[in-house]
């Protein structure tokens, strides 16, 4: 099932799914949306003499290929941060998603970029994606990596990792990643397990969808 | 030189030296080191400082002062150099601190004076040069000043290891601790000497000054709130005592507390304006500065202050010490009423104004704790991995160093002289190759070996990032509070000030401010006038009562029980003892009263083990843990000094659980560990972890770009470690740290031996019971538990909700 667990939201006519693992399925154009990855965190850090362990990002290339298969996605979008910073870039890395890239061979990837994403051309030409430098117009959809207000177009995005926490009322205070949806743009929870968040507060007109327990579900209070 | 000039320069200020001074110049002609003891402003200074300059001061470094804080270096610098200006002495005498110009810290590493005050964490930096051999090696004496407020932190684990290593380039070095009276001093000199301990000696100084606690009684204690921080009913009686006084020193436990009691005397003495101030340690250096030279000169009727306060050089104008609230601990207030009463032949005293009625039961028992000389002790730390894994990258900038000698070094310190060889290797491995999970990284070299074998950082951004960030204080993100056209009033935290709404009047620095502007971690401001304002809160500002406190606290009320009454507070306080008596039980030291009630928001329990809010705030999530398992439910918890209280929106099968064991010692550990708490514990404290070893970042030198990349919480790194390098010796101390010192898992498990076999006593409340409502109140919610998953967790809380808004 595609949307075991998962929330749906209508924007601009068309149907979104909302999935657990903190990306978004576009049925209608069979195409995967998610956004900052942040692949080569570790190795960044390492690089900086920061002993950081690697790992988050192997498991994390292991669910997005699990979410490509259960819905069957033909093009992924990446809205920004795919990788972390260049100097993380390195042999391990690449090979990894080098591997990760060949069981996908079919996937059409639009590589959207981020602030993070400042690499050498010949760096970002190994990853063979299909590059599409600031944003990509698709049907109602501007997907571009920071949030903005088009005119005409709804605009999907990441960069600002966000979450919502939730607790009182005998529940404890835990912070859940979340998908935030404005009038004008929607924001994507960050994809990458070892990403920090910014804590968002709801504001009257957005809505906001929790990514808890295997679950998204809208939060409406 | 003799000992004739030292006799008389004291003969000359018309002094006599002391029995104790005479015998530690003695002890250190002889060789010795050792502990002095004695009560501040009796001249433990001069008893460690003459005894150096009995002899002359060479062309080396020859004594290093190390004092806990910047602020007291000034006023160590003073008296230091009096005596040496007086005799005409060629010492010559500095301080060194972060305080230090730039430019006479270069010129001191060129030429080091004769005797250097400094702070652990500026001789940490020193060791850090590669010429710290040549600075140090002519050292004779070492004095570590208020050695009793380092010992049982990380950063008198810090000064053991720089200790360790002086004694290695010096020798003959002796090391002289200076120390208030705390309750294992033997063991404080053992943690001051190390393996270099055979020959050392504690010096009694002059018997304490005749102390006298006693309290502000509410006249009417019917009227007398049973709960509450503050202690605003006794301003009044405050305003009185005060104004009998020439000078007094009031001190608060919190830095709330101490604004707010600025504003309310303010308020009530407007004629005292000017000489009236505020002091506490988020103030601006140079604001406290001022306060402590007006102090100084006797310019100052009455000063509101924290803990900053409690430590160092006597303001003789002093002659009287009120303490609002409790003071918590039992060498606290006597520390606190120390600091009044320096006049000849006049007693120190320290008053105590009771926030509400069971502080007035605290207040007798630490009185009696007082004169039994039932004292608190510090007890050391055990072989933090944090600050080893720091002080082996200061020494490999400090000019590289070879495995085995540091390790045989490092093993004479208290703290690490049961280092295990797989400890010390995995610290190794961490500062050289990043762990033992990363051996396989080749480009994580931090460390490598010279050809010499000696470990040296690889590259000098290494050396400049790590200098820039030794120590071993986290400071919480704060913002610094400006006026906007002058002076740094001091720092607020950024939490604070994100919850104030625009406009909105804040206190601070005893001043009513509203922000104009808030850009690059500054908040500009400027005065204004008004009513009220928000008064910030500093996290981590509540003060646990001590262990030792709490248990003179149950023998108390199981007195009260009994119907005796002993001493004046206890008299004041029976009508609400006898309230409780009536409304439900007053408990006996054997047993365990556990009362509930059903509120509005839920169904309550109240446990009163009495003992003390660190041990219940270990106990609190472990029942709501082990009350979850019965059946799923989510629970509150709120700890105190004296109990636990859990709410939860379903009844709590509170009787159910006692009979399956819900107070049993078995599987604590693994209890502890499993309750949503522990994890979440350790996960915070992993911040301090990760700042010291180098995880995390205080400051970054250059390039910002750099450090954005490196931007991740400490919690995050915490996760990260935890699911891909399980083995990774910090994360272990985060968990040790948390059940050792944060749960005190062993006081835990004698706590629950001890409730396991007591009388259970249940009672249903109707309404609040004296005891209950300190807990009902406390705004400071705990921990919640839940045996929910978190899918249930956001349904239920939808759901009430829902239920709150219709």
């Amino acid at each position: 099932m595609i949307d075991s667990g998962s929330a749906s939201i209508e924007i601009r006519g068309e149907q979104l799914l909302l999935l657990p693992e903190r990306a978004m399925y576009w049925p209608a154009a069979g195409m995967l949306l998610i956004a900052d990855m942040h692949c080569g965190k570790a190795a960044t850090f390492r690089a900086r003499h920061v002993p950081i362990p690697d790992g988050n990002m192997e498991a994390d290339l292991a669910i997005l290929s699990a979410v490509l298969e259960r819905t069957g996605a033909s093009s992924l979008a990446i809205l920004g941060d795919w990788i972390h910073a260049a100097v993380g870039c390195t042999k391990d890395v690449m090979q990894a998603i080098d591997k990760w890239r060949a069981q996908h061979a079919q996937l059409q990837i639009h590589w959207i970029h981020g602030n993070h994403d400042v690499a050498p051309a010949e760096l970002r030409s190994q990853f063979s994606f299909e590059e599409d430098a600031t944003a990509l117009d698709r049907g109602p959809f501007r997907l571009q990596h920071k949030p903005g207000v088009h005119q005409t177009l709804y605009t999907l995005a990441g960069h600002v990792h966000p979450k919502f926490t939730i607790g009182g009322h005998g529940i404890p205070r835990t912070h859940l990643p979340c998908f935030l949806f404005t009038p004008d743009c929607g924001i994507l929870p960050s994809f990458g397990s070892f990403t920090g968040g910014m804590t968002i507060k709801s504001k009257p007109k957005e809505r906001i969808f929790l990514v808890a327990g295997g679950n998204v579900l809208e939060w409406k209070y | 030189m003799t000992r004739n000039p030292i006799q008389h320069w004291f003969t000359k200020r018309g002094w006599k030296p002391f029995a104790f001074q005479k015998e530690v110049w003695r002890h250190y002609a002889a060789g010795r080191q050792g502990l002095i003891h004695a009560a501040t402003g009796t001249g433990k200074t001069y008893a460690a400082w003459m005894a150096a300059l009995q002899e002359p001061p060479g062309d080396k470094l020859r004594v290093l002062w190390i004092t806990p804080l910047r602020a007291l270096a000034a006023d160590t610098l003073e008296s230091l150099r009096a005596p040496v200006a007086d005799l005409q002495l060629e010492w010559r005498v500095e301080a060194r601190t972060g305080d230090t110009p730039t430019s006479i810290r270069q010129k001191q590493r060129r030429n080091m004076p004769h005797a250097l005050i400094t702070t652990p964490e500026s001789l940490s930096l020193l060791l850090s040069y590669d010429d710290a051999q040549a600075m140090f090696e002519g050292l004779r004496m070492v004095v570590v000043d208020e050695w009793h407020e380092q010992l049982g932190s990380k950063r008198g684990v810090q000064t053991e290891l720089a200790l360790a290593r002086l004694r290695s380039w010096a020798p003959s070095m002796c090391t002289w601790g200076l120390s208030a009276t705390i309750g294992n001093l033997d063991q404080a000199l053992q943690v001051l000497l190390g393996a270099n301990g055979a020959n050392g000696v504690i010096v009694e100084g002059k018997q304490p000054k005749r102390i006298q606690i006693d309290s502000l009684l509410p006249a009417n204690m019917d009227r007398f709130p049973w709960a509450g921080h503050l202690g605003a009913n006794l301003l009044p009686q405050v305003v009185a005592e005060l104004r009998q006084a020439q000078c007094a020193l009031v001190f608060t436990n919190t830095r709330s507390q101490a604004e707010a009691w600025y504003q309310m005397l303010l308020e009530a003495c407007p004629d005292w304006a000017g000489q009236m101030a505020l002091h506490h340690g988020s103030l601006s250096r140079e604001t406290r500065d001022w306060v402590e030279d007006n102090l100084r000169l006797g310019k100052m009727r009455c000063v509101v202050c924290t803990s900053s306060l409690d430590l160092g050089v006597d303001f003789a104008a002093v002659d009287r010490v009120l303490q609002i609230g409790s003071p918590k601990g039992v060498a606290r207030l006597l520390q606190r009423a120390g600091r009044s009463g320096h006049q000849p032949g006049s007693l120190s005293r320290a008053t105590c104004v009771p926030a509400h009625a069971f502080e007035l039961v605290e207040v007798c028992a630490a009185r009696e704790s007082i004169s039994k000389g039932f004292l608190e002790s510090r007890t050391p730390l055990q072989k933090p991995i944090d600050v080893l894994t720091q002080h082996m990258v200061t020494m490999a900038c400090g000019g590289g160093f070879e495995e085995a000698s540091l390790l045989q070094e490092v093993r004479t310190t208290h703290t690490y002289h049961q280092l295990t060889d797989d400890e010390w290797n995995w610290a190794l491995s961490f500062v050289s190759r990043g762990g033992a999970a990363l051996s396989a990284y080749p480009n994580f070299n931090k460390m490598t070996m010279d050809k010499d074998g000696k470990w040296v950082p690889s590259d000098t951004t290494i050396i400049r990032r790590h200098r820039m960030n030794i120590g071993t204080i986290t400071a919480d993100s704060s913002v610094r509070v400006q006026y906007l056209k002058g002076a740094s009033l001091g720092h607020i935290e950024e939490h604070f000030l994100a919850s104030l709404k625009a406009g909105q009047a804040f206190v601070f620095a005893g001043k009513l401010l509203e922000v104009i502007l808030i850009r690059d971690m500054t908040a500009w401001v400027k005065q204004t006038s008004g009513s009220k304002g928000a008064v910030p809160r500093w996290m981590g500002s509540r003060m646990p009562i001590s262990s030792l406190l709490s248990a003179a606290v149950r023998s108390k009320l199981n007195e009260a029980l009994l119907g005796q009454y002993r001493g004046v507070e206890m008299r004041a306080v029976r009508p609400i003892l006898e309230t409780q008596r009536q409304l439900s039980r007053i408990p006996a030291s054997d047993e365990l009263l556990i009362e509930t009630l059903v509120l509005r928001d839920g169904y309550h329990v109240f446990l009163y083990p009495f003992e003390g809010l660190l041990v219940h705030e270990g106990l609190a999530p472990l029942l709501a843990y082990r009350l979850s398992r019965l059946q799923p439910l989510s629970m509150t918890t709120t700890a105190t000094d004296y109990g636990i209280e859990l709410v939860s929106h379903d009844p709590i099968p509170i009787e159910q659980a006692v009979r399956s064991g819900l107070f049993s010692p078995d599987n604590l550990e693994q209890d502890i560990e499993a309750s949503v708490n522990a994890a979440e514990l350790a996960r915070r404290q992993f911040r301090e972890i990760a700042r010291i070893s180098g995880l995390t970042f205080q400051s970054y030198p250059g390039k910002s770009k750099t450090a954005r990349q490196l931007q991740a919480s400490a919690g995050l790194l915490y996760d990260v470690l935890v699911q891909f390098d399980p083995g990774n010796l910090l994360v272990t101390q985060a968990r040790t740290e948390v059940m050792e010192t944060h749960l005190e898992s062993g006081r835990l498990r004698s706590t629950l031996q001890r409730l396991s076999v007591s009388q259970i006593v249940y009672v249903n409340l109707e309404r609040g019971s004296p005891l209950s409502f300190p807990i009902l109140v406390d705004s400071i919610r705990g921990s919640a538990v839940s045996s929910e998953n978190l899918l249930e967790r956001v349904r239920k809380l939808q759901q009430r909700m829902e239920k709150a808004a219709s």
